[in-house]
């Protein structure tokens, strides 16, 4: 005998103490030999056995649930062994039990409240006891009760698994919380516990294992191992619910339970599953019988040979003498139904009518939106009992609406009380169960379950009084045989089962499933629009996503193709092109090219009402069209969309607001489109017409003087001193001067004068001139961060934390497991971040300037306006005839710098952004992928094709951004309202800072219109909030709130966000104060080319030069946790009313 | 001289495409609208066609803020090929080795795989495009050997 020497080695060693000593024994003796090996020390068992019950709440302590063998086997024998000395036990507090759920059905609250103390009186404080009392607080008194009682258990108990377990009871049974909410709850509670797989497959199971969960010990060993710390009342009930799981998974662990069951049934007689797990994993051909049969198997046999009328007096008084057998409740309801008959409550308990009546109503299958709402209560019901046989039979229930014989299902008909004929309908996985329950054959119910369940049968006269029953069993009965054409030959023609709306939900589930299986998709797709389309009638047996698979993979669409359901099927479960595929398929099969050349009143007559207004609904979307050829870009789908829209609006006047939100919503988006588009076309703008007005009022004194000079040149040589000659006065000392002898003209050096002072203006404005432009529309942020956020967007590059960069977290998660490559990746994509903003910056910086002969400090700038006395003498030369006023000279010279920027900068910045700045990202993240590649990184890792997105993407982006350097020297700015313009800064600012979404609180109560251009404003604005409140964008909680002061005649615009509180502002508001007291101070508004300033100064010029909407007041606010700024613009009442103001 | 249908909107791809095709006929559209478009009205007039994965939908200028980029353009593309019977012998040209999607990551080799089952009446192979390297053109002039041309 292995054990023995095993025991005996365990107990020599001498530091190991008892616990220690039955830990070993635990691991490493065989299942099979825990008895005897125990036996080798009285103190083994004495241990094990010290304290069954816990007399008190107080008494409550973990019992030890010694070491975790991770085998299922080993688990359940070594709990099931300890339970063999109570088996009397159990069998008494089962009859206490079965006693508790009846009073408890019948409303009897006081007579259940008495079972309990009785039992805490035997068999001490359990979960069950606990969970018990619960139910009958919240039954007798209500939920606060509950919670107080609640509140009283958790104060005593100091315990997590206690607490967690006893604090879901109260909530499962709480009568106000729906199943829903339960289950929400719950998934929350698990996820934020953080137990290890053991604690939470027991938490799961003990408390919901109603649910489908994939449990980490998949046999639940864990449960069974958590088990062992309580009572052995919660012992025994945990090990029959895990038995139970099992069984109706696999015959896998039969023999396994076998021997347990067997003994325990001799004992526990008043557990009537024993039974029932007896008479299905035996292979003795054995049944027991269970002392209810003869009374049930008379009710159902009424049923199944369709005397109803009979059935239901039979269930009436089955119900009253044995209220806690759900099977009762499910024949008096099938049989009301059956004879055509409304709902009969009983003369009993509310519990009971109230179960009654929500079985009666989910068998009616009405889709109503009373339908929902008892297939909810019909779950809440069974969640409040799910501790009980009879909460157990009315899940079952539910599987099989579902049409799935699941878990539940079979757990329901081992729960009941009797021998349910159901049991034959595991005779595919056991193969002794029909040998199991011959004797029981005799029986009607019997009969037609081997019937249905297709199982050769004899009946001795007629299957069914009921024709209509006698259909539908031989229709389930063929089709369990895979006879499909003979199911479609009973049922299709079979209109007489449509009038019945039980019969009907199960005709229409196995035509569906037998066309299915047939293949004929065609009349599939038209049983499933006859029940999608069915105001009546549900059904939750047939999944949708069967036909679309098959379907989806046919090659032979033509054959269905002029389906309307074919396209509306696939709306339900694919979009994007998975759907334009069967949309298109469609269109071509009707012959509907284009689609707005639709003639609706032609194709509501062939499709239906119903079937067009969701077609054109939930198919015809932008989604779909997009991927038709027809048309050229998104506007050319929206406008089709509309059209759709309208058409459904004169159709369908019922959901007429919701065609015309989406309508409004389409223009919305296209406004900010537009604003968009005009914004990045006009993004480098000069004012010429005002540069020629200032200019030519500021150069008339110039002008007139150069004039003066010219006329006194034609008469004798004047000459004047040439600035740009004497570049090195060593040399001018001894040299003369003589090739530049023309360029010191008099003349043209007046006119050099006129045209550098013209060409600085040009450039350097801080009303009109490029630089400006160049500062708050193009530098100002936006340029780095439109570059940076293709690499952000894809997570490739992280933010600067004082001089290093951030721990890249994306990757970083994606390799926890392994830190060193992590530690290898992590400083890449340091040094990659670093690259990509160096050079964004050198971009920004460097290229993104002008240069001249007098401001060459850079030399790298792309806006280049070099001249030399050589070019302008030329273009003096050449253009001389032309300067007769000062007007025409101002005009020229402008018109000259504004094709030269249109043209030959043009040219050089389109290189630049195609060629030379994409080649440079192109080589840092080649770089990078070279670097990477040597560290051989896992083939899911995507971090490689994710640089390479990033590589198309920054060149298209790039491409994108050259052309912000058209030159416009028009205004294109249009004048919007102000929310659209709000809209699109707001879509540009999160598109450009892809780790941040503001998603601001939008209130225009007064809405104004105010230039596209303030887009660059509310920009400025809404980086500010991005990079200066501190704050996560999650806890950024922004307002932008418009309002007229019409005593003053501003429009107000206030933009509120929240601070981080832990933060110093006190600088910031130092700052808003002196832009405030400043605010109408215009000499420092060069500041605004200034870079890295938060940006009021560059706020201040667009709306003084740009959007024309500059006022004489700034405010803000600011407090510990928020600020507020408010920008005034100003107000001009209208002159005109439309009709309802003017007439008020 | 060859015809040479191309679907591309990476610049650098595009140059190295032109480049390897010197002395071909090639027409390039870059994206997966005006792309799809040319293969339904002038596919007869192309002896192949080089395509790439990822695409925008329509023409720049023409889509959506976001940009309407179609991860598997390129896959659409075959799909539609496939569904008007618009066969054109097709060699993918990407430079992703692994394409990331919702069930995880499919690597290169088998989306070749995937598409040669799928697409066998049109689909010769994939071409890996790597910068450094320039096997890819070795892999492209044995694929394009295939082609009956």
């Amino acid at each position: 005998m292995e054990y023995k020497k095993i025991v005996r080695s365990i107990l020599s060693n001498r530091k190991l103490t008892i616990a220690k000593q039955i830990n070993q024994i635990k691991l490493n003796v065989n299942a099979g030999e825990y008895k005897d090996a125990l036996k080798f020390h009285p103190l083994f068992n004495k241990t094990l056995k010290s304290q069954p019950y816990f007399k008190n709440i107080t008494d409550i302590y973990l019992k030890e649930p010694f070491a975790f063998t991770k085998e299922f086997k080993k688990e359940f024998k070594w709990i099931s062994n300890n339970l063999e000395s109570y088996y009397d036990d159990i069998n008494s507090f089962f009859e206490l039990k079965n006693n508790f759920e009846k009073h408890l059905i019948l409303d009897e609250f006081d007579k259940a409240l008495e079972i309990i103390k009785e039992v805490e009186n035997l068999f001490g404080i359990s979960l069950w006891s606990i969970e018990a009392t619960l139910i009958i607080e919240e039954k007798v008194s209500g939920s606060e009760s509950n919670w107080n009682l609640l509140t009283k258990y958790l104060n005593e108990i100091n315990n997590s698994i206690y607490e967690f377990t006893i604090n879901t009871s109260s909530k499962r049974i709480e009568s106000k919380l729906s199943y829903e909410s339960f289950l929400n709850q719950f998934q929350n509670d698990i996820n934020s516990i953080n137990a290890d797989g053991i604690i939470e497959d027991f938490f799961v199971f003990k408390n919901f294992n109603i649910v489908n969960y994939d449990y980490k010990y998949p046999n639940l060993e864990s449960v069974l191992y958590v088990t062992n710390i309580f009572s052995v009342i919660d012992q025994y009930l945990i090990l029959i619910d895990v038995i139970l799981y099992n069984i109706s998974k696999s015959n896998y662990h039969d023999k396994l339970f076998l021997s347990f069951i067997k003994e325990a049934n001799t004992k526990i007689v008043n557990d009537v599953r024993l039974v029932n797990i007896y008479n299905i994993i035996n292979d003795k051909k054995e049944i027991i019988q269970t002392k209810n049969n003869e009374e049930v198997f008379e009710c159902l046999n009424l049923y199944y040979s369709g005397n109803f009328e009979k059935a239901i007096e039979k269930a009436k008084q089955g119900i009253l003498n044995n209220p806690t057998e759900y099977e009762y409740y499910q024949v008096y309801c099938k049989s009301l139904l059956n004879s055509n008959f409304g709902f009969l409550p009983l003369d009993s308990s509310q519990t009971i009518n109230n179960i009654l009546n929500v079985t009666f109503k989910l068998i009616t299958f009405k889709k109503e939106e009373e339908e929902e709402d008892c297939w909810n209560k019909h779950l809440k019901n069974s969640l409040f009992f799910m501790n009980t046989n009879f909460g157990k039979q009315m899940f079952g229930l539910l599987s099989e609406i579902e049409g799935r014989g699941d878990k539940n299902y079979i757990i329901g008909f081992l729960s009941s009380t009797y021998n349910s004929q159901n049991n034959i309908s595991l005779n595919d996985k056991r193969d002794n169960i029909t040998i199991n329950f011959n004797p029981l054959i005799k029986n009607h119910c019997f009969k037609i379950q081997l019937y249905k369940n297709g199982l050769n049968n004899h009946f001795e006269s007629k299957i069914s009084e009921s024709e209509l029953q006698t259909v539908i069993f031989k229709a389930i009965r063929n089709y369990r045989l895979a006879n499909y054409n003979e199911v479609i030959n009973l049922l299709d023609g079979q209109i007489d089962l449509d009038r019945n709306p039980y019969h009907y939900e199960r005709k229409i589930h196995l035509l569906f499933y037998s066309f299915l299986n047939l293949n004929l998709f065609k009349e599939a797709l038209a049983v499933f629009g006859k029940i999608f389309f069915d105001k009546s009638i549900i059904t939750r047996k047939i999944n949708y996503t069967e036909l679309f698979d098959k379907i989806r993979g046919s090659n032979s669409k033509e054959e269905f193709a002029n389906a309307i359901e074919y396209p509306i099927l696939f709306s339900l479960i694919a979009k994007e092109y998975d759907l334009y595929e069967a949309y298109d398929d469609f269109m071509e099969a009707c012959d509907i090219f284009p689609i707005e050349d639709l003639d609706i009143n032609s194709f509501i007559n062939t499709y239906s009402f119903e079937k067009t207004i969701y077609y054109l609904n939930h198919v015809v979307t932008i989604d779909t069209l997009k991927y038709s050829t027809e048309y050229k870009s998104i506007n050319d789908v929206e406008e089709v969309r509309i059209k759709i829209l309208n058409i459904l609006t004169s159709i369908d006047s019922d959901n007429k607001l919701n065609y015309e939100k989406e309508i409004n919503e389409i223009y919305r988006i296209n406004s900010v489109r537009k604003v968009l588009k005009e914004v990045d076309e006009g993004r480098l703008y000069i004012d010429v017409a005002s540069l020629k007005e200032v200019q030519s009022k500021k150069f008339k004194d110039d002008f007139k003087r150069f004039k003066d000079i010219e006329t006194s040149a034609s008469s004798k040589s004047l000459i004047g001193f040439n600035t740009s000659n004497t570049k090195n006065w060593e040399k001018a000392l001894t040299e003369k001067n003589e090739i530049y002898e023309k360029y010191n003209s008099a003349d043209y050096l007046a006119f050099k004068n006129i045209y550098l002072e013209s060409r600085e203006n040009f450039l350097f404005s801080k009303e009109y001139g490029l630089d400006s432009c160049l500062s708050t529309r193009i530098r100002h942020g936006a340029l780095k961060n439109h570059i940076r956020s293709v690499f952000e967007k894809l997570d490739l590059v992280t933010s600067k934390l004082k001089d290093n960069y951030r721990d890249n977290e994306k990757w970083a998660n994606q390799f926890s497991l392994m830190p060193e490559t992590n530690l290898n990746i992590q400083t890449l994509l340091k040094q990659f971040s670093k690259e990509v903003d160096d050079y964004t910056i050198y971009i920004v910086e460097s290229l993104i300037q002008i240069e001249t002969e007098k401001n060459f400090e850079n030399k790298k700038g792309l806006f280049q306006y070099f001249t030399n006395d050589e070019l302008l003498y030329n273009y003096y030369f050449e253009h001389k005839k032309y300067f007769d006023s000062i007007e025409s000279t101002i005009d020229l010279i402008l018109n000259h710098l504004v094709n030269y920027t249109l043209i030959k900068l043009q040219k050089s910045i389109l290189n630049a952004f195609t060629k030379e700045i994409p080649a440079q990202f192109h080589s840092i993240i080649d770089n990078l992928v070279i670097k990477l590649r040597d560290l051989n990184l896992p083939s899911d890792c995507d971090l490689v094709p994710t640089l390479f997105k990033s590589n198309t993407e920054i060149q298209n982006e790039l491409e994108y951004l050259s052309e912000w350097f058209y030159l416009n020297t028009t205004s294109s700015s249009s004048l919007l309202s102000i929310d659209t313009i709000i809209s699109a800064s707001l879509n540009l600012t999160n598109r450009i800072n892809p780790l941040h979404n503001l998603e601001p609180k939008i209130n225009i109560k007064a809405n104004f219109a105010g230039f596209s251009n303030l887009i660059f404003v509310f920009n400025i604005m809404f980086k500010n909030v991005i990079e200066h409140s501190k704050l996560s964008s999650d806890k950024i909680n922004l307002e932008v709130e418009s309002s007229i002061d019409e005593i003053n005649n501003y429009v107000l615009l206030k933009f509120s966000n929240s601070l981080n509180s832990n933060f110093d502002y006190s600088n910031n508001k130092e700052k808003l104060e002196i832009i405030k007291q400043n605010w109408n101070n215009h000499e420092n508004i060069e500041r605004s080319n200034k870079e890295g300033e938060s940006g009021y100064d560059k706020i201040k010029r667009i709306l003084l030069y740009e959007a024309l909407a500059k006022t004489d007041k700034f405010d803000y606010s600011i407090s510990k946790k928020s600020i507020s700024i408010t920008l005034f613009f100003p107000y001009k009442k209208t002159i005109i009313e439309d009709e309802e103001n003017f007439n008020n | 001289m060859k015809k040479i249908l191309i679907i591309e909107d990476d610049k650098i791809k595009i140059e190295r495409l032109c480049a390897f095709f010197d002395s071909e006929e090639i027409h390039i559209n870059e994206s997966f609208q005006s792309g799809l478009s040319e293969i339904k009205n002038n596919r007869l007039a192309y002896d192949f066609l080089i395509l790439d994965m990822t695409i925008p939908l329509w023409e720049k200028g023409n889509n959506d803020l976001g940009g309407n980029y179609e991860q598997f353009g390129g896959e659409k593309i075959l799909r539609e090929m496939k569904r008007r019977k618009l066969f054109l012998p097709t060699i993918l040209f990407t430079m992703f080795d692994v394409f990331p999607t919702k069930e995880g990551n499919i690597t290169f080799n088998e989306v070749n795989n995937i598409f040669k089952k799928e697409f066998s009446d049109f689909y010769i192979g994939a071409v890996f495009y790597n910068s450094n390297e320039d096997n890819w053109q070795i892999e492209m002039k044995d694929l394009i050997k295939q082609i009956k041309l």
